[in-house]
Parts: structure tokens; sequence; C-alpha cells
């Protein structure tokens, strides 16, 4: 099919797309600028649902086993759901090469091209790209802990005012500790290694399990999720609180959410940087209309909107030298942060995503052994 | 003096049990509201705009979920009072009264999960129709439970006298049995509106997120720890309720004789 | 027609009750022993065994235990305490407010906890500003906490104006006035009548409605996934989590709870309807 062909055949019809919803501002961008523009340019309608990775999942495996096309058409997915899909043969694709504007899309950038190491090969339509950050009151916080030695020593004199969620974001805390602990960027390269798994993880259990007396609640509890460690951050209950994106503290800031003297910064031993995909679901009803939507998704116009840090802040998935003069420009004058480091100052301590297996593994064993514990 | 201490008293106590809703009406007339402060530092009709404005389709919410209550609670009142004639003069009663409990035996999240292939199988899974067949699988046995002691031998005895006088049994029905019970109807009526509107788990799994009721409004916006919304739309939830209660409380709640 | 009618009775009954559980039960089932399921390949004892094996299941259960039985003491015990003060009139505008909280659904309930008792809630502050507490920290943990106390104080908010007024029904209907005046006249104290009368005639006619609020308590979902701690957990939120974790391996799981809550509560079930057609036939 042409490009002009997917266009008409999803003109007038309604997409369904499954996402999380756990960000107010982020649910703001969908709402108020991409839906009402996807209803003026395409004449699509875009239905959000909200469901994260697993719900999406458990969703396909019900469907298949039915033998039914897909309710959702696509889906915001992250590496471990990526993973899970190709698993289980759910996605379509591949198909971003048919999207006029992913000529614009950074593909020689391995923190795009590969996701939780595995090659996305058009499976996935890149639409963010953020790195992981940990934000921080600076009034109360004057000079934060660089890594997990100080880290320990911090919340021994500041009991009660640190912890990590059991969510997505708290796994990428994880995920970095261990990497550092493993010794850095390349250490956990690859496909799942069970040895250097059991090895590494060991080492970040009995780190968390000697210091968690001194997190919040005792570390008898941790948060669910990001937006209630947020609220308790800006309330003064915790004096950390992290994000997945590094635009995030400005956002928040902008927004009133959190108080001016907010800072994020990374670890010295890094965080990672990943991106964020959409995927078209392979028995999905309306597959032109999604990929439209994807399209839109990642044009430039769309891109920009979503980067504004009082929008939402997300990193661009394009490689802005591709695009107009102007367009570059303004880009460029987007970039600049207020409350969070710039992101030419984070890139050198960027870790790239390691396999799902090692995030599922730590998911089950973050609860056996130290939440039960 | 005595009376004074009564006032007192009756003002503490009226205090104590309609804080909820005085709390939740706070949130929702505040756009900031951190710690240590007691009261919000502003007061804003900000979040009810945006409900009236119908931005994140909280009006649209409001009104799935009257449709969906409404139609719910109509037909497992309609067929619960029908079905529990059998029930009550079964040779089995009790085996019956017995199954209709099993519905209750999981909570409806669970329910819904093991339910959900069959939903998904049978096309029904995604739509308005498959939350609200998936309510009435509890608010029909509720239904049952609520009406099968009612059915009794004076009942039947009526409906002998329609008989006998020349009456089919639809007369009977419509002439007479159903004018007799008005009463027990509505209270039937308005406790499986209550059920439906208060649904959470079977909505929110059989209608994949795509039925967007006002509990899972409600729980998106606790979710996305964006309190004033959460309390805008819990307010809209609490307030047909009330309105049940302000008309006549009988309704809300059941004596269960 | 009538004939008609019943037919058609019985078969909504059969479909529209006993299907629907009959055949989630028999999923949950095919799917634990891994007949069904996107990942399951063949027959397997396995998924029983990591679930038997584990002490997270039995704490999960006890702990759900722990909330049902607490949660139904204390609002009970403050039910009685308004019973026997008579501290509720069944009319005027003051029994508006018992009805209040009948009209919040468990959300919104637990919603309106959190938001009251968290270290950054409402009450805190109030104490944070009469200088009872220093701060945030200082305030004692009331949710997400290891006991519980906030998913029992919000049962209790729930139970409490329903108990009251069920309580308050039977005290009317039984005519327990008359019979507390009586027994006051033949000298008895007010307590001795409430511990010897009040209480064990109130328990017994209340008994169903009671053994039924409890397994509702037991299996709620909402109050506990808000706030409670990662662990334990209550058992509906424990086999949602299993359904929908990072780990997919993790589903049949799920469904193995799922089968051993749905057993323990039908025994329950059976022994309270048993003794209701008991306590049936000792009115008759």
């Amino acid at each position: 099919m042409t490009w002009s062909n997917i266009l008409s055949t999803a003109k007038g019809t309604t997409v369904n797309l499954m996402m999380w919803t756990g960000d107010a501002f982020i649910n703001k961008y969908m709402n108020d600028f991409v839906v009402p523009q996807l209803k003026s340019k395409y004449n699509i309608d875009l239905k959000i649902s909200a469901g994260q990775g697993n719900q999406i999942v458990s969703l396909v495996m019900n469907e298949k086993q039915a033998g039914k096309q897909n309710q959702m058409d696509m889906c915001w997915i992250n590496g471990e759901t990526f993973y899970q899909l190709r698993q289980i043969d759910g996605l379509y694709g591949p198909f971003t090469d048919q999207l006029p504007n992913s000529k614009h899309i950074d593909f020689k950038n391995q923190f795009i091209n590969t996701d939780f190491q595995q090659p996305i090969n058009g499976m996935e339509c890149p639409w963010g790209n953020v790195q992981l950050c940990v934000i921080y009151d600076s009034l109360k916080v004057p000079s934060p802990p660089k890594n997990l030695t100080e880290l320990a020593q911090w919340v021994k004199i500041n009991p009660e005012k640190f912890t990590i969620g059991i969510d997505f974001t708290g796994l990428t805390v994880l995920k970095s500790w261990m990497i550092s602990i493993a010794g850095g960027t390349d250490s956990l390269k690859g496909n799942f290694n069970e040895e250097k798994y059991q090895k590494y993880s060991k080492q970040l259990w009995s780190y968390i399990n000697n210091t968690k007396q001194y997190w919040w609640k005792e570390g008898k509890t941790f948060p669910n999720a990001v937006a209630p460690m947020h609220q308790m951050f800006a309330n003064g209950e915790l004096y950390f609180t992290m994000s997945n994106n590094d635009g995030d503290v400005d956002n928040k800031v902008l927004q009133g959410f959190f108080p001016e003297s907010s800072r994020s910064y990374v670890y010295d031993g890094g965080t990672i940087q990943n991106s964020h995909y959409m995927g078209i679901l392979k028995n999905a009803e309306n597959v032109a209309g999604a990929m439209v939507v994807c399209n839109f998704l990642i044009s430039k116009e769309a891109q920009f909107e979503k980067m504004k840090t009082n929008v939402w802040g997300d990193g661009t998935v394009l490689d802005v030298t591709t695009l107009d003069g102007d367009w570059q420009q303004k880009f460029a004058t987007l970039a600049a942060r207020k409350y969070g480091p710039q992101r030419s100052q984070i890139q050198s301590k960027a870790l790239p995503e390691i396999a799902a297996e090692y995030m599922i593994r730590l998911n089950d064993d973050f609860r056996k052994f130290v939440i039960e514990k | 003096m005595f009376s004074k201490l009564n006032w007192v008293s009756r003002f503490v106590r009226v205090v104590i049990f309609s804080l909820p809703i005085l709390l939740l009406l706070l949130l929702s007339f505040s756009l900031q509201w951190r710690f240590p402060d007691v009261l919000p530092d502003t007061f804003s009709l900000g979040n009810w705009k945006a409900l009236l404005q119908n931005q994140n389709g909280m009006m649209v919410s409001f009104e799935i979920s009257i449709f969906i209550s409404i139609i719910v609670a109509f037909t497992s009142t309609a067929l619960g009072f029908i079905m529990s004639r059998m029930i009550a003069f079964h040779s089995k009663k009790n085996l019956l009264i017995a199954f209709a409990y099993l519905p209750f035996v999981l909570s409806p999240v669970i329910f819904a999960s093991v339910l959900n292939f069959y939903f998904i199988s049978a096309d029904l899974s995604g739509n308005i129709f498959g939350v609200m067949l998936a309510q009435l699988f509890i608010t029909l046995p509720f239904a049952l439970l609520l009406f099968v002691d009612y059915w009794d031998l004076k009942l039947k005895s009526l409906e002998d006298l329609v008989s006998t006088l020349g009456g089919n049994s639809q007369q009977s029905l419509f002439k007479v049995i159903i004018p007799i019970s008005k009463n027990l109807l509505l209270l039937c009526f308005f406790q499986t509106f209550l059920i439906s509107w208060f649904e959470y788990g079977l909505t929110s799994v059989i209608g994949v997120g795509k039925i967007q009721t006002l509990t899972v409004k409600v729980f998106q916006f606790i979710s996305e720890a964006n309190p004033y919304y959460a309390a805008v739309s819990s307010c809209l939830l609490i307030l047909p309720p009330l309105f049940l209660l302000f008309i006549n409380k009988k309704y809300l709640f059941n004596t269960l004789k | 027609m009538k004939n008609r009618s019943n037919i058609l009775s019985h078969s909504f009954f059969a479909l529209l009750v006993i299907a629907p559980f009959a055949a989630g039960i028999i999923y949950a089932l095919l799917y634990s022993f891994g007949f069904i399921g996107e990942l399951n390949q063949e027959f397997t004892l396995q998924h029983w065994k990591n679930v038997l094996q584990s002490a997270e299941i039995f704490k999960s259960f006890f702990f759900s235990i722990y909330i049902g039985i607490t949660s139904l003491l204390i609002s009970v015990s403050i039910a009685f305490l308004f019973v026997m003060k008579r501290k509720i009139n069944s009319s005027g505008w003051m029994s508006y407010f018992f009805y209040l909280p009948l009209a919040i659904p468990a959300m919104v309930a637990a919603f309106f906890t959190f938001q009251f008792l968290s270290g950054a809630g409402f009450l805190s502050r109030i104490f944070f500003q009469l200088h009872i507490s220093n701060g945030i920290d200082d305030f004692p943990d009331l949710v997400n906490d290891t006991f519980g106390i906030g998913i029992i104080i919000t049962h209790v908010m729930l139970a409490l104006p329903f108990f009251i007024l069920l309580f308050r029904n039977y005290y009317q209907s039984e005519k327990l006035e008359t019979l507390k005046e009586l027994s006051l006249t033949l000298g008895s104290t007010s307590s001795q009548f409430n511990l010897k009368i009040l209480i064990p005639v109130l328990l017994n006619k209340t008994f169903a409605p009671l053994a039924l609020y409890f397994i509702f308590i037991l299996g709620s979902y909402e109050i506990p996934l808000l706030l409670g701690q990662q662990s334990p957990q209550m058992i509906s939120v424990l086999v949602n989590r299993k359904l929908s974790r990072y780990n997919l391996l993790d589903i049949p799981q799920g469904y193995v709870i799922a089968i051993l809550y749905t057993l323990l509560v039908m025994l329950l079930l059976y022994f309270f309807i048993k003794s209701k057609d008991k306590s049936h036939v000792q009115q008759a």
C-alpha cells in the first residue's frame, strides 16, 4: 500500500490506543494536542484506554487464544513489553519504513535503534527518548549522594526520606545500580546471563537490605508507582523522587507541582537511557489508522510540542540536523533546561538498557529477597 | 444547658459522618494544597469548570455511567422479580439460593479475570453491552436474593384468586402483583443501580479501559496522583446516591427484613 | 403461559447465574493445570506446587482474614455501643448523616482515607499546626502500614452505618425496648441486659448479613490496593498482581490462588447457610 492509500483508508476511522496514563501532563498532551490534531488533520478519532505493558500483553494473549482480532490497534510500549509481545508474536510489522516522517528519526542512535538489547527492526516506532534522573530538593539536600556508598551514608543521616518505586521507574533504578555494581556500561551487554545475574543481583539485594531500614517506612513497603512518589516529594515526605524522563523536573516545576528548589541529576555510575515506542498489534482492526497516528506522533510538530518543558518535556527521537533550518532553530531553543541537567551533560553517563529478562527477574526477586524479607 | 450540650454533640457527630464529603469538596475546589496548610491557598472553580467543559471526558463518563446503571438496574429488577418467583416455589429452593450466592464468592476483579476470555470470544469485551452483561452477573443474583423471601403463600393465593376470577397470568402480574410490590421493586431498582454505579473490577477488566465509567475515571485520577480531579470525579460519583438519600433514604438501605 | 415463563426463568437462571461462575472456575482450573494459555504447553502440576510451597499465599490468606475479623469486630462493637446508648433517631434530619457513608463507594472511601490519614494528610496537618507533631515523619503510619490500619479504618467507616441501621431495625422489630424495660423492672442492671440479652439476640438475628459482610471484606480489592502494603497483600490484590505482572509465567499461579480462595469462601458460605438454616428451624 502506498502512503496515500493508507491515508485515505485511515480517513474517518477510529484508532484505539492503549497507554500508561499515570502522568497528568502526558495525558493532557494526548487529549489536548494529539487527539484534536488527528481529528482536524486526518479525520481520525483517537480513543485512549488506560493500560500498562502487562495489561496489553495479557489482553493480546487472551485475544489470540480466542482467535479474535485485537481490540486495541496500537499501544505505547517499552522494552519489556516489546520483548513479551515478540515472545507471543503479537506485533504488526515491520512498518516504520512506510511512515514518511520516519526519515527524520535518528535510527543511527543505539539508544533508539535498540530496545532492551533487541534491534527494533521496524517492529515498533520510536516516540521519545529519555534518561533516568534522580530528582531532589536542593534546599533540603545541598549535595546529593553521587553513588551507592554515598547514598548509604546519606540515608543513615536522613532516615525515611528516600525510597524507590516498584514500577517501571523503580526497576530502571535497580538496573542502573546493578550495572554500576557489575562494573559499568558494557558489563551486562548482550543476552541475559544467569551467572552474572545471580552474582550481581545478590550484591544488589544485600546492599538494599543493609540500608533499607533507613528508607521510607523503614523499607517495609515501597510506593507502587511514580505518581505517588512525586506527590510525596512535592509534600516533603520524601526528599528524592525519580523520573524516567530527564525533562520531568522542569515540567513539574513549571506546572507548580514541584517546589522551585527542585533539581535533578544522574549518579556518577550513570543511569539508563532508553526510548519508548509505539507498537501496532498484529491483528489490529485498523492498521492504516494506527500507522497514520504513528506518523503524526513522529512529525516535527508533534515531537516539538511534546518536548516543550511546560507540556511534557519528553526528548525527541528525531535527528534534528536533518530538519529545515527553522525547525533546527526551534528545537535548539527548546533544549535549554532550567532545573534539570542538559542532555549533553548527562549523555556521557547514559547506560544502555540491558536484556528484558534482567528486568523481569529483578522484579520477581525484588519482591522475594527485599519486600518479603 | 442540657440542650446546648446535646447540640454540640450532634454537631460533632454530623461533622464526623460528613467528613469524607467535606474533605472531598474542599479538595475539588483547590488547585494547590501542600503540607502543612490546613486549608488550600486558593479556592478555585477551575476543576469543576474543567469538568463541565468535558476536559478529560468526565461529563461523558457521567453519562455513560448513568446509562449503564439504569439499564442494568432495570433489567436485573425485572428479571430478578420474575425469576425469584420460580425459585421461591421450587422444590430445591435452598439449593438455588445457594447458587445465587456464588457470584459473590469471587471479588469482582477476579471474577472478571476468569471470565475475560469468554467475553473476548463472544465479542463482548471492550464494549458497553459486555460491561452491562458482566454487571448483570452480580446484580441479578442480588435481586434474586432480595426478592426470594417476598413470594409467599399470601401472594400466591392472590394470583390464584385473579385466575379464579378469570384473569390470565399477565393480568395478575401487571394489574395486581406489580402494583402491590411497588416499594420492593423500587428498593431493588435503586440498590442494583448503586451496585452498578459503584462497580469497578468487572467494568475495568471487561471494558478494557475503553468503557470509561466514573469509577474507572476516579481510579485513573488517583493513580496519576491528581487528587483535585479525583476529588471532582468522586463528588460526581457520590451525587446520585446522595440524591437518592434525599428523596428517600429507605432506598439506600435494605433493612434485610 | 405460566409454563413458558417458568422455563424462561430456569434457563435465565442457568445462563446468567450458574453458567458465569462455573465457566470462570473451569477456565481458571484449565489454566492453572496448563491445559490452556498462550505460554502453557501441557498438563502440569508445577503451578500448584509453586503456589502451595510459597509462604506468600498463606501470609496473604492470614492477612485477609485478619483484616476481615478486625474490621468486623470493631464496627460491630461500635454499632453495639450506638444501639445500647440509643444514639440514633430513626427520623429527623440527623439520621441523614448516618446514611452518608452508605453513599460512598469503596474506591472513594480509600481515596478519602489516604487524603485524611497519610503522612501529609489532613489530620497530620492539623496535628502539625497544633504542635502535636513535628511534621510528616512524626505522624504515625496509618496508611500503607504493616498492620493494615488504613484498610481497617476504611472498612469500619463503610460498615458502621450499615451495622448501626441493621441492629436498630432488629432492636425495634424484636421489641428489645420492651424487653429492656421489663428486665429493669425485674431488677437486672442495664449492662446485664446488654450482655445477656441485647448482644446475643442481635448477633443471632443478624448472623447472615454479618457473615456476608465478612466475605465482602475478605475479597475487597480497591481499598487494600490503595491503602495496603506491598507485602503481605490481601487476596484480590495478590491475584490481580499475579495475573498482570512482568513475569508472564506467574499468570497460572494467579488462577491457582483464585481457585484456592474460591474454595475457602465456599466452605465459609456452606457453614453460614447451614447455620442460617438451623436458626430458621429454631425460629419455627
